[in-house]
């Protein structure tokens, strides 16, 4: 992975100095709570319903053991003993105190982690494949081009009071499972008709109050023009993006408020004078030195032992049901990507002990080359296990509780903290996710229906992505009641699109009988091996409808 | 309260003339609607003239008339809108403005050292930011982006 030098050690020192001083001016009266609130949440600090919540950036989802177990010591020392993972692949701090918050980032700047620009309306932290580097069809790893984003984009002289928040995802496959069209800016590494490898570039993708798919704004960027090119982007939008209205402010409504055309000549003329002005070109040795960081770990030549796990998956059904599940395919040929599940029964989605991180620690030393990865989902994964060692570490994880052999199925819900955390929700989330899992454990009946996901917020805010996810549910508060709307067949992949509204809000006590009515019109209206996405584009809401509304 | 870029204190007087006042003698700070409808008397007087503009100003309008102006002064309103971060660079490395650019207005000690970096001059700033300015100015050192007062990347930098 990316390792600082002394200039990257540097910055997170100072940034350590400079919070303790800012935060030092907040409790002496010397800043109001609006000026700090702008300034800690710069430093992904919120304060929420219980306490504040801290954001540590885990850049592109990358993240070592030795970080892994800091974290799990801020944890025990800190906080109440474990962390919250992300969709934007960071990790939170449920209840951290405000004045000791200089200390944790002492300690994370240690371990070359920090949480600048995690929050606040600046350019946040970069996100990309969770499997980047092991994907067969990769055209290039993007990881190293997420660091030089990640690099350019902290403490933006010109870019860090923007009029809303900015994100942006990377990816280099076919397959999309960073979300990139839902993104300010996404960015898809691809070979042009003569083999160059540059950027599609999309703009104006986002969710929240307003959903939009991001829109393509160019086709094939050189990769030696990213930075201009994202210097002009965020030129036009920091000069011309809405400033009166924080609902109105994301790039999204200034591309559909101008249309893609227009928005695209704007920046093209911008880029054209930055491209004259600046030099903004990587060196091909600095381009060397951050990829020469994500270099491929030694992979075993020989690794494979087919034979041997042909018969452990032939004798052990749940050792085959997670090897189905939970694992995924590799470039290297005797090789695994394994997911860890943190969707176990039962269990807050996304949330991990301190216990359990070291012990995942020890696990990713032993048996993936010390490093690991959070995911979009709200899972982590351990990206280079051999096959032959997989039966081991699923018996380690097992005795862990994460390894629930249900991702990719309707209980590996991706879910906000709701109204038991976050002072902006409506509604409570965890609560409804937890009684999902426990109604619909059967493993047999989650693998029938084969690949759904579950995406459920708890205001419409949508941290949860719940307009892109199969199945959305939106908490929303009826006069101190808390209802919630259902969408279906919304997609945060290669296929995005918006989930169409079912009808009326349910009552928090009908919601699960009605995820249930759904999957049951699912199966009565399924073709063969037909998914639940493509059932519900097939078919339209209607007899979804129709089940849910009967009485 | 005013202050360089620095952190030390500024003694100046110009004068903030209001769109409908005569003419005074001295030193006096105009808006563009100002300017643009009395430019000749403007120039024709003696005395500094100063611009004040705000951060949905087209200032690439004004891109032939900048010479005439000694200083510029980018209005906060509001700490939170950053437009002027992206027009003190357009000044500074687009329209070649070499006169002085002040930030004027509610401005946290924090924004300094970007405001500096994109090349503000001099700040006018409420005197409980004001006090923090030096050691706002000072805690960060490491700059890995252009801008008007650095050519070169951070990638361009490293060996």
């Amino acid at each position: 992975m990316y390792q600082y030098d002394q200039y990257d050690q540097t910055l997170v020192e100072e940034r350590v100095q400079q919070y303790r001083s800012q935060t030092k001016r907040y409790l002496d009266g010397d800043l109001t709570d609006e000026q700090f609130r702008s300034l800690r949440l710069m430093n992904g600090l919120y304060i929420q319903t219980h306490a504040p919540l801290l954001r540590v950036s885990v850049p592109y989802g990358l993240i070592s053991t030795r970080q892994l177990r800091k974290l799990a010591s801020i944890a025990r020392d800190y906080d109440k003993g474990y962390v919250h993972f992300t969709t934007r692949q960071n990790v939170q701090f449920n209840w951290p105190e405000l004045e000791k918050v200089p200390d944790i980032l002492a300690e994370l700047a240690s371990v070359q982690m920090q949480s600048i620009q995690s929050s606040g309306n600046c350019i946040r932290n970069v996100t990309s494949d969770h499997f980047a580097g092991i994907c067969p069809d990769e055209v290039e790893d993007p990881r190293p081009w997420c660091e030089i984003i990640r690099q350019w984009s902290t403490f933006h002289p010109e870019f860090t009071w923007l009029p809303r928040k900015f994100k942006i995802a990377v990816t280099a496959t076919q397959k999309d499972r960073a979300a990139t069209q839902l993104h300010d800016i996404g960015l898809h590494l691809v070979k042009n008709g003569q083999g160059d490898v540059g950027f599609e570039v999309l703009v104006g993708g986002g969710l929240g109050r307003t959903p939009v798919i991001g829109k393509l704004i160019r086709p094939f960027l050189e990769k030696e023009e990213l930075l201009a090119y994202l210097e002009a982007i965020l030129r036009v939008y920091n000069r011309f993006g809405r400033r009166d209205n924080k609902y109105k402010a994301r790039i999204k409504i200034l591309v559909n408020a101008l249309g893609v055309d227009t928005f695209r000549e704007m920046v093209e003329t911008e880029w054209a004078l930055i491209r004259q002005e600046e030099q903004l070109e990587i060196p091909q040795h600095e381009i060397d030195r951050i990829q020469a960081c994500f270099a491929p770990p030694a992979y075993k030549a020989d690794s494979g032992n087919s034979a041997e796990l042909e018969t452990q998956l032939a004798e052990n059904r749940a050792f085959s049901n997670w090897f189905k599940q939970n694992t995924s395919e590799h470039k290297v040929a005797g090789y695994k990507a394994v997911i860890l599940s943190l969707k176990a029964r039962g269990c807050p989605p996304g949330d991990v002990t301190e216990k359990q991180l070291d012990a995942i620690a020890d696990l990713a030393d032993r048996y993936s080359f010390g490093l690991l990865r959070s995911l979009h989902s709200q899972n982590l994964a351990f990206t280079d296990v051999q096959e032959s060692e997989l039966f081991g570490l699923w018996q380690e994880l097992e005795a862990l509780n994460l390894a629930t052999a249900n991702i990719g199925t309707l209980t590996d819900i991706i879910c906000c903290p709701g109204l038991d955390f976050c002072s902006l929700a409506n509604a409570s989330s965890i609560p409804i996710a937890k009684e999902i899992s426990e109604r619909f454990d059967d493993i047999d009946y989650l693998y029938d229906l084969g690949e759904i996901n579950i995406k459920l917020s708890g205001c419409m805010n949508g941290c949860a992505h719940q307009s892109v996810g199969h199945i959305g549910i939106l908490g929303v508060d009826k006069k101190g009641v808390e209802w919630y709307q259902i969408t279906l067949g919304g997609s945060s992949e290669e296929d995005a699109a918006l989930g169409a509204r079912l009808g009326p809000a349910v009552s928090k006590a009908d919601i699960t009988d009605a995820i249930g009515k759904i999957l049951d019109t699912y199966i009565d209206l399924r073709l063969e091996q037909e998914p639940f996405l493509q059932t519900v584009r097939r078919t339209g809401v209607q007899p979804f409808k129709e089940k849910v509304y009967a009485d | 309260m005013l202050i360089d870029n620095k952190g030390e204190n500024l003694a100046e007087k110009w004068l903030s003339l209001d769109d409908e006042q005569p003419l005074p003698e001295g030193d006096i700070t105009v808006s563009i609607a100002r300017w643009l409808e009395d430019k000749e008397a403007l120039l024709s007087r003696k005395g500094k003239l100063a611009l004040r503009i705000l951060g949905d100003t087209e200032i690439e309008a004004l891109k032939d008339d900048l010479n005439h102006f000694q200083l510029i002064i980018l209005e906060f309103p509001k700490f939170t809108d950053g437009r002027n971060f992206s027009l003190a660079r357009i000044l500074r490395k687009r329209l070649g403005f070499s006169g002085e650019l002040r930030a004027s207005g509610d401005i946290l000690a924090d924004q300094l050292l970007y405001l500096k970096r994109v090349g503000i001059d001099s700040f006018d700033l409420d005197e409980e930011q004001a006090k923090f300015a030096k050691q706002s100015l000072n805690e960060l050192t490491v700059r890995y982006q252009t801008s008007a007062d650095i050519d070169t990347t951070i990638f361009q930098r490293r060996g």
